[in-house]
């Protein structure tokens, strides 16, 4: 049992940023797949914020929640592969930017491969 | 002898001209404090690692085997204060760098780094391959104006253990 890496661990697929999984073959390339969420802040964090921002640094109920969404966005691009048949995605990407005012979106995609 | 009505009015107003300026003084010296003491926070973390365990080459070192790899990803929101933005405003004006976004910014990457090198260590990777560092603006409104301007960076990359 793998410890919290803060990926989420769905259906056993390796996740790599790299053209290869470490170790491993690729046998077979299934495409890309994706994975996006679209996320606003809630008004209590928002006030929170705009107190901490006066005095900067960092804004740690943003950083909770863009970490929950970029989870969230993974696990729909690990639910994609595994629904390819793939047990591994490589070369996954982030990507972010914001829509409508105080929404964000986060974005993740990758190549599903099946590895031996 | 003035009256409780007319003091509580006189007590409203100044309060009204005041707050700004208090405000303005506790991002001035409040946020130069913290901010130092995040600054000095993270140099005594970095110091405390044995080795660098990121980096950007995309494949592990020749004649290492691998036998586990992750992806580690971890994300930081990092927000200048206001006395920064209001300086950055000013000097905005003339042009030229902007030391004190610099700063908040700087401090931004290599806490997000910091942070990826100790999310390896406690997932037990020996090494992270091809660290990727993004950043996006967020906290914009319609217009893409920003009152309290934010950015997040995160940091991401792949773990290795190596046999």
């Amino acid at each position: 049992m793998q410890p919290n890496t803060g990926t989420p661990q769905v259906a056993q697929i390796a996740l790599s940023n790299i053209e290869t999984i470490p170790g491993r073959t690729i046998i077979q390339s299934l495409g890309v797949v994706t994975g996006s969420t679209v996320r606003a802040k809630h008004i209590g964090r928002d006030i929170m914020a705009g107190f901490k921002n006066i005095v900067g640094g960092e804004l740690k109920g943003y950083t909770e929640l863009l970490q929950e969404s970029r989870n969230e966005a993974l696990q729909r691009l690990v639910l994609d592969a595994a629904q390819r048949g793939a047990n591994a995605v490589v070369n996954v990407r982030f990507a972010t930017s914001a829509v409508a005012g105080g929404a964000a979106e986060l974005f993740a995609y990758g190549t599903a491969v099946i590895i031996q | 002898m003035p009256d409780i009505e007319y003091m509580f009015v006189v007590g409203i107003y100044t309060l009204s001209i005041l707050s700004p300026i208090i405000i303005f003084l506790i991002s001035w010296f409040g946020g130069n404090w913290h901010q130092k003491r995040l600054r000095y926070d993270l140099l005594a973390r970095e110091k405390a690692m044995p080795k660098d365990n990121v980096s950007t080459l995309r494949s592990p070192l020749p004649g290492r085997r691998v036998v586990r790899s992750d992806l580690l990803a971890i994300n930081i929101v990092a927000a200048p204060s206001h006395w920064q933005l209001f300086n950055a405003r000013i000097k905005s004006i003339f042009g030229g760098n902007i030391k004190s976004l610099d700063k908040i910014l700087d401090w931004g990457r290599q806490e997000a780094i910091q942070r990826l090198r100790e999310l390896a260590i406690s997932n037990g990777f020996d090494e992270v391959l091809n660290m990727r560092l993004e950043t996006s603006t967020i906290q914009a409104d319609q217009s893409g104006n920003s009152k309290n301007a934010s950015v997040e960076i995160l940091a991401y990359g792949t773990g290795v253990s190596y046999q």
